[in-house]
């Protein structure tokens, strides 16, 4: 097994650059570096010589973490050195020397997870929580980097076994005897307190994903409804391609904004109108897939205008009317939101209205557990397997058996104790060196 | 005698007795050394065979044209199947033996067998030649050459007996141990354990009061295990049954410091799945009873069998728990029990093929494995006479998979896992248990036994028949229609959605039999009612058994991965030492198998196939036949 390092601080002129290990040889490397061992898990201060000519590197904090007890599970030294490029490059150098090899991506975490010290959805969380742009993102990856799923999961799956565990039994030892026995109406009520739980898990989920991926807010109207206005109003910077010549807006675009803690993503689209012009057809087919993924469509439609309801999205249940260009007249718009992009009249309302809706959308009472398709995808089909317990009473015991069983290698799969190799391959790539 | 035999194999118990008929069959010379002639084909324990997960192993074994199923026709006294109430494949078959019948069939039948010489010897050594079994040495130094062995020596080896404080060494009650054979294994490196297991004591029925006992009669109709055996001829009796009392679990508490298990003489492990009744009553504190079945050991045999009380206390504290039983008041012993420990060869060190990876050539079967149970050890008997006689013709092993028969389940999990207390086969341990059923281990098997070229003229003749039979027979069902409204009126209550159901869909449903669609099409009835009742299981699992398919393509997937013999696991980085230690022990030969080994986990798995791709991409695949 190699002995691997990585820069774990960010790259460039810093103050402090933390340097890790991990692998069988990390004691020696340490010991290469400042000759003992320092007390485990406390910082320590020490000369760091180069260890081929003994010449001073720097004065460093050193780590030592031995194994079982690390990130990874292995021996772990951490240096946490002063930030120049060149001290960094003497200790890198200095372990190459000593048969070390750079981290790949995600390596660390890898390893950690092959030495069970780290879950598959702890590994999901901790890569959301790198990503995460919100504040209510955050909160949901690092109950999950924290082993929220894994635990539960892990409980669900206890349950389970200990009915299989008695279904089995009274299948291969009912005749001899000393059997506990099997109480039907029992297995039954805690199937389905089981099936409710994940139920409640999935509703849940539903937000979770809509979480992680943003709430997403799709602007619709005819051209020059002044949808691209608007969205520059909301991004407070220039993004879409705004002028007044009817059409500009042919392909989609996307802003990622954080409203009070919550992921929203607006989706500008090209403006709705009969046309020829093969690209702005096209353009207009785009929008209308856009709206088939949004959570809520805004219909502009300018105030000095029809409402411009000829449209079907117009009526979409999740299409809220805003009138645009208040500022063009002195009408109130009847109940209807009105802005003005120049103004910025009615603003504060909408963005309002919009947080109000996607806070519905997003916020669960308990933080979600589930939170991607691959979660939501499996607790459905375990899901759907404990469905046969409640609509046939009379299933026969070998068949609650092989449910029950189905059930279990769901959640096994979701916490990542079965097929993992598809995840993993999306997941460690998508890491950065040394975490 | 003849001075080379292709197949030698040693011991006359249910896995000797299966090994050298199959090694037999495949047309090897074949002989079979056991100590004693009068012991071949004896049951050391239960004077029964069968059970739930090993009836499955017996119909396996009939369907290969083994011995087990048709001696047991031939010797049963009382059939029954197991968990007649719950689904078919969760059922199995079951009977009591009269124990002289079953050695005298099994004797009859090895006697007259082709190819097959017995002789009465007890062996004590093995030796090798260029890196491959060449001969064994028997007691009186004569040297028999062969091409391969089958040790099937059950709990010979270095058996010792307890009985309360007193230790007899002894293979069985009153036949001597196998200390040189075991000694020989040794010096080839093999590493032997310990287990235990034991016996209850043997009762004279002339001195029971059965007019106190409640009868337990077998099924009206007894169902045979041989798809050869058209009907059960032996006179059918019933068991008894009766219980012991809280002043029986108050003698064993009083004196459980004499039992052998708990004076420290033991060190084997027992199974947890069959205590003794030292143990029942310390595992089981709350109950002040349990049952415990008499069954007969024979018609002309006055020994009955108590099962469910093995023990190793001493004979005063048997004698006088035994008669705390409502029936047994007056009760005098034939016999009594006793433990016995003996070595096992740790499987992890054999092959699928039951060959041992130490010395080719050398085949292990039965008990020596670690199993426990006739038909599990006929079972793997069966499986390495098969392979023996293929190493002897240089052949390509034979194979059974976990998704083709409860043996390949057996052997696949003793070769993967090792085992830590005696072996036992359940329903449980098989994941495709919906279609390994006791009703289609022909279908399963025969045809592979025919490929193999193990099924005998007369099983080939009759499987044809039921096979051309069962197809008919689906393929009508499949063509007879009816429409909501014609199954209306006939009574079935289906939806009234405009489909037309055929019979097949409609015997799916639960409340719908195959007597009742007899009586809709006539020309339903001129099948056997074991082919009706296979059609209906058929039909009954068919949504399940659609879905276990799909599970069986992908585990098919995982073993059609190989990984070559050659592979270097020591050479692979990044995994860790236990994984990379259990790799180098187990040396699986597909990324399947290798998803079996315990301590296993998803990334080593992800990391010994990428490097498996990497470095053997080109290497064809070893030849070998596998069933499923
Ligand atoms: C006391 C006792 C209690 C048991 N209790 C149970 C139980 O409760 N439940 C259960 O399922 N099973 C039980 N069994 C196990 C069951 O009897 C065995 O698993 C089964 O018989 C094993 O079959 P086998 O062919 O491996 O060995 P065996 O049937 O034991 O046959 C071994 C054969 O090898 C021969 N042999 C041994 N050494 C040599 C040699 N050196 N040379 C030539 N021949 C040799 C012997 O003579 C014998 O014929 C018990 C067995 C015993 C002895």
């Amino acid at each position: 097994m190699d002995t691997i390092y990585a820069l774990s601080s960010g790259i460039g002129r810093v103050a402090v650059a933390v340097v890790r290990v991990t692998g069988p040889s990390s004691g020696d490397v340490l010991r290469s570096f400042t000759l003992q061992l320092p007390q485990e898990r406390v910082a320590t201060l020490r000369t760091l010589r180069d260890p081929s000519t003994g010449r001073i590197i720097d004065k460093a904090l050193v780590l030592w973490f031995p194994g079982p007890n690390s990130f990874t599970g292995e021996d772990i030294v951490e240096f946490q050195v002063h930030g120049g490029l060149a001290v960094i490059q003497a200790v890198f150098s200095s372990l190459q020397l000593l048969g070390c090899r750079p981290a790949k991506p995600g390596e660390f975490t890898q390893r950690a997870f092959a030495n069970g010290k780290i879950g598959l959805t702890e590994i999901e969380g901790l890569a959301d929580l790198i990503e995460a742009e919100t504040e209510a993102q955050r909160d949901v990856a690092i109950r999950l980097t924290l082993g929220a799923l894994q635990t539960r999961v892990l409980s669900w799956r206890t349950d389970l076994i200990a009915m299989l565990a008695l279904i089995e039994s009274n299948i291969d030892f009912v005749e001899e005897g000393d059997v506990p026995a099997l109480i039907l109406g029992d297995i039954l009520s805690r199937v389905s307190k089981l099936r409710s739980e994940f139920e409640t898990c999935l509703r849940d989920g539903e937000s979770g994903k809509k979480l992680r991926d943003g709430f997403k807010i799709a602007i619709a109207g005819a051209p020059n409804a002044g949808k691209s206005t608007l969205l520059n109003a909301f991004a407070n910077r220039d993004v879409a391609i705004v002028s007044d010549i009817p059409g500009t807006t042919r392909d989609v675009l996307e802003v990622h904004l954080d409203i009070k803690g919550l992921p929203i993503t607006f989706i500008d689209t090209a403006g709705l109108r009969e046309s020829v012009d093969p690209i702005e057809v096209e353009g207009i087919r785009r929008a209308r897939e856009q709206f088939s993924g949004a959570d809520l469509i805004l219909c502009l439609s300018p105030i000095n205008l029809d409402r411009g309801d000829s449209d079907p999205i117009f009526s979409d249940s999740r299409s809220l009317l805003v009138r645009t260009k208040a500022d063009l007249t002195k009408n109130t718009g009847h109940g209807d939101l009105v802005v003005s992009a120049k103004t910025g009249a009615g603003f504060e309302e909408l963005l309002n209205k919009i947080y109000e809706l996607a806070h519905n959308m997003l916020l669960t009472r308990e933080p979600p557990l589930l939170n991607r398709d691959r979660h939501l995808d499996c607790v459905r089909r375990a899901t759907k397997h404990l469905s046969s317990f409640t609509t046939d009473t009379t299933l026969p015991i070998e068949i609650m058996a092989e449910q029950l069983m189905r059930t279990t290698r769901e959640l096994e799969s979701l916490i990542g104790l079965v097929n993992v190799d598809d995840v993993l391959d999306d997941l460690f790539s998508r890491f950065c060196i040394g975490k | 005698m003849q001075s080379h035999f292709d197949v030698v194999v040693i011991g006359g118990g249910h896995a000797g007795c299966e090994a050298a008929a199959a090694a037999a069959r495949m047309g090897a010379t074949t002989c079979l050394m056991t100590q004693s002639a009068t012991t071949i084909g004896a049951m050391s324990c239960n004077p029964a065979i069968g059970g739930l997960g090993k009836g499955q192993l017996v119909r396996e074994i009939d369907a290969l044209d083994g011995l087990m199923g048709r001696m047991a026709d031939a010797a049963g006294i009382q059939f029954r199947v197991l968990n007649r109430s719950k689904g078919p494949a969760v059922r199995g078959p079951r009977a009591q033996i009269d124990r002289k019948l079953y050695r005298n069939a099994m004797q009859r039948e090895l006697a007259n067998y082709n190819n097959l010489t017995l002789l009465e010897a007890e062996v004590v050594g093995l030796s090798e030649r260029n890196g491959s079994v060449a001969s064994v040495t028997l007691s009186n130094g004569q040297i028999v050459s062969t091409s391969a062995v089958v040790i099937t020596t059950g709990t010979f080896l270095r058996g010792m007996i307890h009985i309360g404080a007193e230790t007899i060494p002894a293979g069985r009650m009153g036949e001597g141990p196998s200390v040189g054979l075991a000694k020989s294994l040794e010096t080839f490196g093999f590493v032997l354990g310990r287990l235990k297991t034991g016996t209850p004591p043997r009762l004279d029925g002339n001195t029971i009061d059965w007019s106190a006992l409640q009868v337990q009669p077998g099924d009206d109709v007894p169902e045979p295990f041989s798809t050869l055996t058209e009907r059960i001829l032996t006179t059918q009796i019933p068991c008894h049954v009766t219980r012991t009392t809280s002043r029986g679990h108050d003698i064993i508490h009083q004196n459980m410091h004499r039992a052998a298990i708990h004076t420290g003489a033991i060190s084997g492990r027992g199974p947890r799945y069959c205590p003794s009744i030292e143990d029942k009553v310390v595992r089981f504190a709350d109950r002040d009873t349990h049952q415990v079945f008499l069954e007969p050991e024979g018609l002309d045999d006055n020994t009955i069998y108590p099962n469910g009380i093995s023990t190793s206390l001493p004979i005063d504290v048997q004698t006088a728990f035994v008669r705390t039983m409502p029936g047994l008041e007056h009760v005098r012993f034939i016999k009594p029990g006793y433990a016995i420990e003996y070595d096992f060869v740790e499987p992890r060190q054999l092959k699928l093929s039951l060959e041992t990876k130490a010395l080719p050539g050398l085949f292990l079967a039965g008990q020596i494995n670690g199993t426990t149970g006739y038909e599990e050890a006929a079972a793997q008997g069966l499986v390495a006479g098969l392979n023996a006689a293929n190493f002897a013709k240089g052949k390509a092993p034979v194979m059974f998979s976990r998704a083709a028969a409860y043996l390949g389940v057996m052997i696949d999990d003793l070769v993967t896992r090792g085992v830590s207390e005696p072996y036992r086969m359940f329903t449980s341990r098989a994941e495709y248990r919906l279609s390994l059923r006791a009703d289609n281990a022909d279908q399963r098997l025969t045809p592979f036994g025919i490929e193999t070229g193990c099924v005998g003229t007369a099983r080939q003749v009759a499987w044809q028949k039921k096979s051309a039979d069962l197809s008919d027979s689906l393929k009508r069902l499949k063509e007879l229609q009816l429409s909501p409204n014609e199954a209306g009126k006939l009574g079935f209550i289906v939806n009234k959605d405009g489909v037309r159901r055929t019979g097949f869909e409609l015997l799916a449903r639960s409340e719908i039999n195959y007597e009742m669609l007899a009586s809709v099409w006539p020309d339903l009835r001129d099948v056997s009612a074991r082919i009706a009742e296979q059609v209906e299981i058929e039909a009954k699992y068919a949504v399940y058994l659609d879905r276990q398919n799909a599970d069986v393509e992908l585990f098919k997937r995982d073993e059609a991965l190989n990984i070559p013999v050659d592979c270097d696991f020591a050479a692979i980085p990044s995994l860790s030492t236990e994984v990379r230690s259990k790799l180098l022990q187990i040396r699986p030969t597909n990324m399947g198998w290798a998803g079996r080994i315990e301590g296993m986990t998803p990334v080593a798995l992800s990391i010994l196939a990428g490097y498996v791709r990497q470095r053997h991409s080109t290497k064809p695949s070893d030849k070998a036949a596998q069933c499923g």
